[in-house]
């Protein structure tokens, strides 16, 4: 049985973090824009849906930035050229880094929800 | 595959050469491979490629991303300045505006390059109610309107930034331009000598009288007209004007309006060379050369390269465009140089001096007559 899809997050949500998401989906072998932006809705039930206006300008910043490298092959289907992106050395430690960040932060604000009792 | 074409093409509208070029090239994988997937779920061709264009969202949102992240132009490595001839005469300004001299120089890696005295252009832009931070090599600019935070342009992400000659601060005037841009403002270029940058009513006058600055700043609002229309120009590098090189003179008699600016677009054919992204050599056999002037009523004078006389002019950029495709390698060029055979495709231009759609209008060859 299917539960029904969380709400999506709100925008500004979804931008603070998209670097995040992104490094964590690109970890692995070689994935490809159209991958990636499936890999984000099935792994989170349609929670993160990412739209080729904020998927791709991100994937180019975080190139720029070094964190993932790509590359042109043959897609699976089309035989058209995809360009897949991998992480790169500095985009693992960068993952490493935002993802304790996040972890640390969400769980000091657990911390005042429980001080405050207002939500569990 | 025309709704793909024309989404491809908006989606990468605004963006230059091989950042256009790749982005081009994933975005169609991207919605070859969606429409495959479609296709392999039941839906006929027409309906899949709707699908899967109706799921990417709008082009706009692509292309207004990616400026962001491309800083235009890519101008190679710094280096050190060669000879920078600073501009020497000026004329009176408009009252009330504050003044920015300005110098056009040649440098060995960056190329040809004009530059503004960055402590006037700072006190203008304070004087139009707006803000500089931080020094030269990493200034960010922020004017009265500007939408989004904007990071200080570095040497490292915009090689030869500034430069300091006699003392003296300079920013590349590319850099300003970029800055106002990226922060979404309306951008216009008016007047010729002293030209004014309007950046959604915060004016910063221009103090020169040189051309080449003024042709410069024009010829910026067909380079860098991040909406503008010229989808068929953009595969090709502009070429960088040497200090004093388009000795040449071409005149033109027809419907010139006085005081209006106009442009020739002049294909260059010459072997160029540069590095992609990844330290891969990428090469052509033309650029294309802009050069701009200020008409009188009913004539038009521009500087171009010296011994320039063989050339046609078109009427629309698509019939520019492909007339040039030949020429874009060396080895599928029919000739080496223009001759009266094979005459160099130009359109000429009539300018509104406004970064966006309306940046130009083609001007008809049949309203105009060379004159010796």
């Amino acid at each position: 049985m299917s539960t029904a899809p969380p709400t999506p997050p709100d925008a500004n949500l979804l931008r603070g973090h998209l670097d995040l998401i992104l490094l964590s989906i690109i970890q692995g072998p070689p994935k490809y824009g159209l991958e990636i932006s499936k890999l984000a809705q099935t792994a989170t039930d349609g929670y993160f849906d990412l739209k080729v206006g904020s998927l791709y300008p991100a994937l180019h910043r975080l190139e720029k930035a070094g964190f993932v490298r790509s590359e042109f092959t043959s897609g699976p289907r089309s035989g058209n050229q995809v360009k897949a992106y991998t992480l790169t050395e500095s985009g693992g430690r960068e993952l490493s880094v935002r993802r304790a960040e996040f972890q640390t932060f969400t769980q000091q604000l657990g911390k005042l929800w429980t001080l405050t009792g207002g939500m569990t | 595959m025309k709704q793909t074409e024309q989404y491809v093409r908006q989606a990468t509208r605004g963006l230059w050469g091989k950042a256009r070029r790749e982005l081009k090239t994933e975005l169609e994988g991207h919605i070859a491979e969606r429409c495959q997937e479609f296709r392999l779920a039941g839906l006929n061709a027409e309906e899949a490629e709707r699908q899967t264009l109706r799921e990417l969202g709008a082009p706009a949102q692509v292309s207004g991303g990616m400026l962001d992240v491309h800083a235009f132009p890519a101008l190679g490595k710094a280096g050190v300045l060669s000879a920078l001839l600073a501009t020497a005469v000026f004329s009176a300004l408009p009252q009330g505006l504050a003044q920015v001299q300005s110098i056009y120089g040649s440098f060995p890696n960056t190329g040809p390059a004009s530059y503004l005295d960055f402590e006037q252009l700072k006190a203008a832009i304070e004087k139009a109610g707006g803000q500089v931070n931080g020094s030269a090599s990493n200034a960010s600019i922020a004017l009265p309107g500007a939408v989004g935070g904007m990071n200080g342009l570095s040497e490292s992400d915009w090689p030869g930034v500034s430069v300091t000659q006699n003392g003296k601060t300079y920013y590349q005037t590319d850099a300003l331009l970029y800055s106002l841009l990226s922060s979404k403002l309306d951008v216009r270029i008016s007047g010729w000598a002293n030209p004014v940058v309007n950046a959604d009513g915060a004016k910063i006058a221009i103090e020169t009288s040189d051309w080449q600055t003024i042709n410069w700043l024009y010829a910026s609002t067909l380079k860098m007209s991040f909406s503008m229309p010229r989808d068929d120009l953009i595969n090709t590098p502009y070429a960088l004007i040497e200090p004093q090189s388009l000795t040449g003179r071409l005149n033109f008699k027809g419907a010139f309006q006085k005081a209006a600016v106009y442009a020739l677009v002049i294909p260059k054919l010459v072997n160029w060379t540069g590095m992609d992204a990844k330290g891969k050599s990428v090469g052509g056999f033309l650029n294309l050369l802009n050069t701009t002037a200020q008409a009188q009523a009913g004539s038009v004078q521009f500087h171009v390269p010296p011994d320039f006389k063989d050339y046609k002019l078109y009427s629309n950029p698509s019939e520019f465009q492909k007339a040039l495709e030949p020429y874009q390698q060396l080895v599928t060029a029919p000739v080496a140089q223009w001759n009266a055979q094979h005459p160099a495709p130009v359109l000429l231009l009539k300018l509104s001096g406004h970064f966006g759609p309306d940046a130009y209008t083609v001007v008809s060859p049949a309203s105009v007559k060379k004159q010796p």
